[in-house]
């Protein structure tokens, strides 16, 4: 465990997160200096295209793509986003990025806003995150003194301002393009694609939104170069994760580990194994959104892959116990969902209502047949035909729940 | 490009999207939020399948080569259960609505076979202490506003599809909280006080927005053996009382319905276009000043009293035709008749939802194209049984000035109800220069115009809804202008 | 201080990438953002008071109504949920006589919120805007005791 690679945490605890000269010393900031005096941002761009690094916060999208698409609109006003809202339940990895290595973030958004092109750069941070806010404040006049933000970086040609925007308490604003209405003063719905943000994102802009786990990685990346990523890990999404384990393990934290391991490996060797007395049931993967994984799951490697069974998502690993409740389980997913929807379409709206509703009724064990077939229709329509994902989101734990648990989730019934 | 539907070849251009090539080639596809150039995708009805996969017709924009099926199992069941689920809040409720039998919802619900609900328990089934949950939560998240003569509004009935938000002219509706806690509605749920346009009650799906009235005093009126219940048939209601009821669908035939209906008289408002032009073409003439903003639309009236003040000063000060007409009736056509004013009840039929705000002293009621097919509907006329009659024209036997070229052949009332039509007409006769505005967007920019001295003119003349009176608030539903 | 709507309006733009951080200090100054703030608001920015509201109601950080003074939220996350969070609410609707989400109590609200990213620490209870981390059925009282 100690041979292998730290990316993101190689700095946790080792300096103070408040000082930008003890990130310099630690090696910090070589990576715009190598930017900024030996690439151009179509070199640099390749060189993420390369190292495979693709979207920490869930959808594994490419992200030397996303930022070559923006690169190459020939617009001179586009902005870059760093996704720090995070509001996926269980997951708090990036607010970790935020409190112990802020200056790595801050690279990271300088860097990738170069590439893009972007003359300004927001931090869109969940709201309730003041104390991660302060920092990145504290961090962001440290880089201004130091003249790595500023109208001439490093006295080059590159400009760049970052903003910190506080959210306001919406867990769809994660998705890039509430997010990007959010900063507009409006309600935090999805929109309509295409056109896409990349086209035409934050006042009509292209703009690169991009969560801060994948963000922190860049600085790296341009230092060590892609090839040299892309041996870490797995082959068909490199580089290291961080993983936030939770609930019957031993060591509940955020760990940074190699993509491609097993589950088991990652409860086994940096959870500390299942919590004594405890016994393994499933394990909830990528948040309240997330998938469930049995016993036989236990073997398969996380990684962002299209196809995987069980996608990683945000990382977030809750391993649940026997003796947990399935009944609170499913009316914490239901409810999470029936506030966080965002009411825009009808089958989310109405559906995850109906469903919070039945998730109580189940609790109180006073569930019919007709319910039983409700939630069938109910859990389709959020499959199938929700304006966003966050439909299918609400839909696929309570989803996989009654798939493999019916006898205890119907135990109670009438 | 060419695009299958169906398994059939279509024409089609880029930029369209599948639900408009499909209205073009009479392919149906349901829809309750989709309206004129807003398609927000929102009630997720009007699915169609591409590959497999279920998409949205409305805002999907059409492909070369793509394939489209707009009737599988997925999209039925799709339709099936998004409607239910907005269905489920709505059942049981429909009797009492206006709208029963002219509500989207309930058509699709219909067609659809959405009978037995399963999304909400049946009502013997809670316990009381469910029960009381429900009468709390309903309390708390329905608002009633009755608060105002012209639109009557409860977010009991509303599919939240956002189609007054995006038609009002003045904002006055927002998307309010989040989830299933969301509500239409105004702004900390304040009594609606805008220039009711109506187009909000016009496009309003479901029975959430309709028309304020009285209609068991009127129909009281229509029988009341003493009463003298006179009509004025609005020219632009010509143009959509078809689309209400479709056997309606000539003047003399409605002439023939309102009297059976109970109507004494039926008049042609275009008699009172006629008198009102008649006394604007006066004060133009009379006046020296510019910039005259014609009065004839109340919700113009209206918005420049509430956003532009400074300006109520321009407004030519003229009675609308129908208190002009009301004003003869009440006065010299019942004196000539011997008949006592209160023993008559004047009554427009109207495009126009801001009328039922004005004050009228001899107009006793305003109702739109709307009311009308709901009276006819309470009154179970068999419409295919009247006869076509005529308007009475004593009226302008008897009052039009002598000499005067009234009604001659009925232009000046077709080109009044819409935009331009008056300005036009008044501004040829007066020798004058005139500007129009259509819709607010034209409206605001002359406004501003105004104040920033940027126009000099003498006749100006607005139509806050699009097209003018001919596209009014009262129009029938299902007429597409 | 006598802090004003307005002198909070000046500290800003009126762009509308301000209009939420406007929505959030107006509404954490006063408790909530009343009816005659969005007016201000809306003027200054000049927009729509329906899409100031419509904006205002959709965050949970901008409160459109006053809350009661006593405000206890609960965390029932997945993480928190199988940390007996539900337990905790129960303790607190047994306690207070209230029932969770009940919104007609003019003196004390139970809420339960959505994740605050204190999963490690949890079930979290945020009493009037302070956070109590792994929170135990058995801690309801001692730290109620300080609130009631």
């Amino acid at each position: 465990m100690e041979t292998e690679i730290k990316i993101i945490t190689q700095n946790w605890g080792r300096i103070n997160p408040q000082s930008i000269d003890e990130y310099i010393a630690a090696g910090g900031y070589q990576a715009l200096f190598k930017f900024i005096k030996e690439m151009d941002p179509e070199i640099a761009v390749e060189e993420i295209k390369t190292s495979g690094l693709c979207g920490r916060g869930g959808a594994g999208f490419p992200t030397g793509l996303k930022l070559e698409s923006v690169q190459k609109e020939k617009v001179t006003e586009k902005y870059f986003i760093c996704n720090l809202d995070e509001s996926e339940p269980g997951t708090y990895k990036d607010r970790m990025i935020a409190e112990n290595d802020p200056h790595m973030l801050i690279e990271g958004i300088i860097i990738a806003s170069l590439i893009v092109g972007a003359k300004k750069a927001f931090i869109y941070i969940n709201g309730n995150y003041k104390k991660s806010a302060e920092i990145l404040e504290r961090a962001v006049g440290q880089a201004k003194q130091k003249v790595f933000l500023g109208p001439a970086i490093l006295h080059s040609r590159y400009g760049l301002e970052i903003e910190i925007f506080e959210g306001a308490g919406a867990y769809i604003c994660g998705e890039e393009t509430a997010l990007i209405n959010s900063i507009e003063g409006k309600r935090g719905e999805p929109r309509m694609r295409p056109p896409f943000p990349t086209q035409s994102g934050l006042f009509g802009k292209p703009t690169a939104v991009n969560n801060a786990e994948t963000i922190a990685n860049i600085p790296w990346i341009i230092e060590n170069g892609g090839a040299e990523f892309a041996k870490v890990g797995s082959k068909k999404s490199p580089g290291t994760k961080l993983f936030i384990l939770d609930g019957a393990v031993k060591n509940r934290d955020v760990v940074e580990a190699p993509l491609g391991i097993t589950l088991k490996e990652l409860i086994d060797n940096y959870g500390g194994g299942i919590y004594a007395g405890k016994e393994f049931w499933f394990a909830q993967v990528g948040g309240s959104s997330g998938r469930l994984a049995l016993e036989k799951d236990l073997e398969m490697k996380l990684e962002y892959d299209r196809e995987a069974k069980i996608p990683l998502g945000s990382g977030a690993i809750l391993v649940v116990d026997k003796m947990a409740d399935i009944h609170e389980l499913l009316l914490s997913w239901a409810s999470f969902f029936r506030r966080e929807s965002c009411g825009k379409c009808v089958p989310c709206r109405e559906g995850t209502f109906r469903l919070w509703e039945i998730a109580k009724r189940l609790r109180d064990g006073e569930i019919s047949d007709r319910d039983k077939a409700a939630i069938e229709d109910i859990l389709w329509t959020l499959n199938n035909t929700t304006f966003c994902p966050l439909g299918k989101f609400a839909a696929t734990a309570f989803g996989d729940a009654l798939q493999y648990f019916p006898k205890e989730i119907y135990k109670l019934s009438k | 490009m060419k695009i299958k539907i169906n398994n059939q070849e279509y024409e089609a251009r880029a930029g369209e999207t599948i639900y408009q090539v499909c209205q073009k080639n009479r392919i149906k596809i349901p829809t309750l939020c989709s309206l004129k150039d807003f398609h927000e995708g929102l009630c997720r009805i009007c699915v169609v399948e591409q590959n497999g996969k279920l998409i949205t017709s409305c805002n999907k924009q059409v492909s070369d080569g793509m394939e489209i099926a707009t009737e599988s199992e997925e999209v039925s069941r799709a339709r099936r259960i998004n409607l239910e689920l907005l269905w489920s809040d709505h059942a049981g409720k429909c009797v009492t609505c206006k709208k029963n039998r002219k509500c989207e919802l309930q058509d699709l619900a219909e067609e659809y076979k959405i009978e037995n609900f399963h999304f909400v328990p049946r009502k013997e089934e809670l316990t009381i202490g469910e029960e009381l949950d429900l009468l709390k939560d309903n309390r708390l998240r329905v608002v009633v506003d009755e608060g105002n003569p012209a639109i009557s509004r409860t977010t009991e009935l509303c599919v939240e599809c956002r189609r007054c938000i995006n038609v009002c002219p003045t904002k006055e509706f927002g998307f309010n909280n989040r989830a299933g806690d969301v509500v239409v509605g105004t702004p900390y749920e304040k009594p609606l006080d805008c220039i009711f346009c109506g187009q909000c009650v016009k496009d309003c799906p479901v029975g959430a927005i309709t028309d304020k009235n009285d209609l068991p005093k009127i129909i009281g009126e229509l029988d009341d053996l003493k009463k003298m219940a006179v009509a004025l048939v609005d020219p632009a209601i010509l143009e959509s009382v078809a689309f209400e009821q479709e056997e309606m669908d000539s003047k003399e035939k409605i002439v023939g319905v309102l009297q059976a209906i109970g109507f004494e008289k039926v008049f042609d408002l275009g008699f009172g276009m006629e008198l009102m032009l008649e006394q604007m073409e006066k004060k133009i003439k009379d006046s020296p000043g510019k910039n005259i903003i014609l009065g004839h639309c109340p919700s113009l009236n209206l918005y420049i009293q509430k956003y532009y003040p400074q300006f109520v000063e321009n407004i030519l000060n003229v009675a609308n035709p129908d208190e002009i007409m009301a004003e003869h009736i009440k006065r010299d056509y019942a004196r000539e008749q011997k008949i006592n004013p209160d023993d008559i009840a004047v009554i427009s039929i109207s495009s126009c939802t801001a009328k039922k705000v004005s004050k009228s002293e001899n107009l006793d009621y305003v109702i739109t194209v709307r009311e009308l097919g709901r009276i006819i509907r309470q009154k179970n006329i068999k419409l295919a049984d009247i006869k076509q009659t005529d308007f009475n024209n004593e009226l302008v036997r008897s009052l039009a000035p002598p000499g005067a070229k009234l009604l001659l052949n009925g232009k000046s009332a077709k080109n009044i109800i819409r935009t331009g039509g008056a300005a036009e007409i008044l501004a040829k006769k007066t020798k004058a220069k005139y500007v129009v505005a259509d819709g607010i967007e034209q409206i605001k920019n002359i406004l501003n115009n105004l104040s920033k001295s940027r126009i000099e003119t003498k006749i100006i003349e607005g139509m806050v809804c699009p097209g003018g009176c001919v596209n009014g608030g009262g129009q029938s539903r299902n007429f597409k202008f | 201080m006598n802090v004003t709507t307005e002198k909070i309006l000046l500290e800003f733009d009126p762009e509308t990438k301000n209009l939420l951080p406007v929505l959030k200090k107006i509404s954490a100054r006063f408790g909530h953002v009343a009816k005659e703030d969005a007016q201000k608001i809306a003027d200054y920015f000049s927009l729509p008071l329906s899409e100031v509201f419509e904006t205002a109601s959709f965050y949970d950080l901008v409160k459109t109504q006053k809350d009661p003074p006593l405000v206890i939220q609960v965390c029932s996350g997945a993480n928190c949920a199988i940390k007996s969070a539900n337990r905790v609410i129960r303790e607190i609707e047994n306690q207070l006589h209230i029932k969770a989400g009940d919104m007609f109590n003019p003196k004390v609200k139970l809420e339960i919120i959505s994740c605050l990213g204190q999963c490690g620490s949890g079930p979290v209870v945020v009493v009037n805007g302070n956070v109590f981390a792994r929170v135990a059925p058995n801690d309801v009282d001692d730290i109620l005791r300080n609130y009631v």
